[in-house]
């Protein structure tokens, strides 16, 4: 048995005097005071069921504006507040990862410039260097000078009759000597001259080539640099997106829950049965009140409804489905 | 490696030291060669003349005063032998006199290249350490934009 209150509940209850036993003066008396009671029943089953109906009137009324406040309540957008905050969240989040993008990139690109300046300093230095100090150890080494003699008895020789040919012969033969040693040495130095010059020449171009690799080595690292720092960027800006994202699923969950909890109390007091639930609409009303409203467009109805109008002005419209027009608005109904 | 020159300055000091030192042990060494390299050709000519009382050398040489004691070489007499002798004497002397005179060339050569090896060693030693300079400069150059 419900312990529900019901305010109709003895309203069968027969409260007429009965004046049909007795016939006594006591009996009088007795009959008197029955009635007397009976009054007083009456009064106060009166008085309840004014009562009664008075606490159904609060309920209802309470009820009543219990389900508007919660109407009200339900799909109440998530607060401006809460939305407001993520977004300068992550307005916020997203200046901070490019002003630190920036700063860093900035920090490179000066490094790089310092870089390049003292790469191409140093190599100017040392270009300048050879360029100052070509090699001389040989080029500039003394030559050698074959000594030319002559034979020291040819006078005297020639004064004693005896003929000096063959002492000259044989100064000659030393000069010659001689004179093919300086010729080699000389050779030998012209040689290591000119591998002197030639090793020059090779670190000249040593040095250009080690600048052009030096100047490509740090564009390389500046490449890196700045692709390492984009990455950053783009991961940072990732995880804010991420971040940013989870706040706002989780707002909307909040949001679900709450009214889940409004429908829940609405339920609720639906259960009471002091408020009446509104009549739930199906899916073709809802959708055929959208169409009606024109909320929902439908090529495929605005065709039909036009195709309905022109059988309708037509002398051989029937009223039914059959007929000319039938076809077309059959066809209309597959678009539909 | 940051750049600390003063490493560069330490090896540059340090060839010409070496330097220093190895154009001063040659041109000892040069000296002594040119001094014993001396020492035969002044024998083979004294061997010739002989030396006079001034220290200089002799006008005759003294192959002729030996044929002159044995009659072979006097006022106008001259012996085939002496002639002869002569000869041979003046051609041995001129072939050995050239020997010398070239074995003390080349000797003396030997050192002038080596001072001209020694010198191109430290004028090469130097560019190399301008090259190591230069080098390290763009190394840390690198680095300091490889760190970041």
């Amino acid at each position: 048995m419900s312990n529900a209150f019901d305010p109709t509940e003895g309203a069968d209850i027969d409260t007429s005097a009965d004046t049909s036993g007795g016939g006594s003066y006591g009996s009088t008396l007795s009959g008197q005071a029955a009635l007397q009671r009976a009054a007083t029943e009456r009064a106060k089953i009166a008085a309840e069921a004014q009562a009664a109906a008075a606490a159904l009137a609060r309920q209802q009324a309470g009820a009543t504006a219990q389900e508007a406040y919660l109407r009200s309540q339900l799909s109440a957008p998530i607060p401006s507040i809460i939305t407001e905050n993520i977004d300068a969240q992550e307005a916020s989040g997203r200046q901070y990862i490019q002003d630190q993008a920036a700063a860093l990139l900035a920090q490179l690109q000066e490094r790089k410039a310092q870089g390049e300046q003292l790469t191409t300093t140093g190599f100017s230095n040392l270009m300048n260097y050879l360029a100052r100090n070509q090699p001389t150890a040989f080029a500039q080494a003394q030559r050698a000078m074959p000594t030319i003699t002559q034979s020291g008895l040819g006078q005297y020789m020639a004064g004693q009759g005896v003929s000096p040919a063959a002492a000259q012969e044989a100064a000659s033969l030393a000069n010659i000597q001689a004179a093919g040693g300086a010729s080699n040495y000389n050779q030998l130095l012209n040689v290591l001259a000119a591998r002197e010059a030639a090793s020059q020449q090779s670190r000249q171009g040593e040095a250009e080539m080690g600048l052009a690799t030096a100047l490509a080595n740090l564009q390389g690292l500046y490449g890196q640099g700045t692709a390492s720092l984009e990455q950053q960027k783009l991961s940072a800006l990732q995880e804010l997106q991420t971040t940013i994202a989870n706040a706002r699923l989780q707002a909307a969950q909040q949001k679900a829950a709450r009214d889940q909890a409004i429908q829940d109390a609405l339920a609720a007091l639906y259960g009471t049965g002091y408020v009446k639930p509104p009549a739930q609409q199906s899916t073709a009303e809802q959708t055929l009140n959208a169409i009606t409203a024109g909320t929902t467009p439908n090529p495929g109805v605005d065709a039909l409804l036009e195709l309905i109008a022109q059988a309708q002005q037509s002398p051989t419209y029937s009223g039914g489905g059959g007929g000319g027009g039938g076809l077309p608005i059959g066809n209309a109904m597959v678009a539909l | 490696m940051a750049f600390d020159p003063a490493i560069y300055e330490a090896a540059r000091r340090s060839l010409f030291d070496q330097y220093a030192q190895e154009a001063a042990l040659n041109a000892y060494q040069r000296y002594l060669a040119e001094t014993r390299g001396q020492r035969p050709i002044l024998q083979l000519e004294e061997a010739a003349f002989g030396r006079t009382a001034g220290g200089g050398l002799g006008q005759v040489p003294k192959l002729t005063s030996s044929y002159a004691r044995r009659g072979l070489q006097t006022q106008g007499v001259r012996s085939g032998i002496y002639k002869q002798a002569l000869e041979n004497y003046a051609k041995q002397r001129e072939r050995q006199l050239g020997y010398a005179r070239e074995d003390l060339s080349s000797a003396l050569r030997g050192y002038d290249l080596g001072s001209a090896q020694a010198q191109e060693r430290f004028e090469s030693g130097l560019s190399d350490v301008e090259r190591s300079k230069s080098r390290q400069i763009a190394e840390d150059a690198a680095a300091l934009l490889r760190l970041r």
